[in-house]
């Protein structure tokens, strides 16, 4: 309970502290590079969630863990609703700079691939009815979904050319003011701190679905 | 502070303050129905 309740306060401090804090980046229109504080960290989140969904898919197809294949639903689905967060703060972001929400951007496009790939992952799951192997489907499905994750987040983007801020704003880059770093460093702790509290919700949530199915399958036994 | 920064600001903390709240709300209910399966089980 500590931890959500600092948490939630700290998260409260990083928004005001983007704002308040930190100057706005030269060379991008007005305000907008305050989205670096938001968009990344969302970026990020995803991409860790996608991982960590591989890794629950890989262990439940080693072990057969029904808690395992709860990790690696949890983990894809808040990887694809981070991934559509992401998506909507860079539209924003591509309106005000480049004059229109949809570019076809490498980075864009990219994005758009993976959401279609984890997309069709809850499609299967929920094409197989047997739970058994959905389960197994989703695994296999997962870790092969997963090998696309590095090619479309990091080669892509960096093999062709972009309008997407890279060295700007790279948080790598020298360049990049130290109070804009501190305000970036925390945004990226309060996110995946925020993350882990949601996975362990969703997962314990599936848990007590799990346990629900099982009572009205005993239930029905019964009868 | 420049002009209307305050309020996209302002904007975002209540966001922010209704998801928390939202996830404390959820996470004392999951609370409650893990304690409740729990006796459940035990019966």
């Amino acid at each position: 309970m500590i931890y959500k309740t600092l948490l939630a306060i700290w998260m409260a401090v990083i928004i005001v502290a983007s704002f308040l804090f930190t100057e706005a980046a030269t060379g991008f229109p007005g305000e907008t590079s305050r989205i670096l504080f938001f968009h990344v960290p969302q970026a990020w989140v995803a991409t860790l969630s996608f991982l960590i969904s591989m890794i629950g898919s890989a262990v439940y197809l080693a072990k057969r863990t029904v808690k395992a294949d709860y990790v690696a639903l949890s983990a894809a689905e808040l990887g694809f609703l981070f991934c559509v967060l992401a998506t909507v703060t860079g539209s924003i972001f591509a309106k005000v700079t480049w004059g229109s929400f949809w570019n076809w951007d490498p980075r864009e496009t990219s994005i758009v691939i993976l959401l279609m790939i984890y997309g069709a992952y809850f499609a299967l799951r929920s094409a197989v009815s047997d739970p058994e192997r959905s389960r197994v489907f989703a695994g296999v499905y997962s870790i092969l979904a997963f090998v696309t994750v590095p090619f479309l987040v990091f080669v892509v983007p960096r093999i062709t050319t972009s309008l997407h801020p890279e060295n700007t704003m790279n948080p790598a880059n020298p360049g990049m003011d130290p109070k804009t770093l501190k305000v970036f460093l925390g945004s990226l702790l309060a996110y995946t701190a925020l993350y882990v509290w949601m996975l362990r919700l969703r997962i314990r949530i599936l848990r007590l679905e799990g346990l629900r199915v099982r009572d009205l399958f005993r239930e029905s036994d019964n009868k | 502070m420049k002009e209307g920064l305050g309020f996209v600001m302002g904007v975002n903390l209540i966001i922010w303050c209704g998801i928390a709240f939202y996830l404390f709300v959820l996470d004392r209910r999951v609370k409650r129905l893990e304690a409740s399966a729990e006796d459940q089980g035990k019966d």
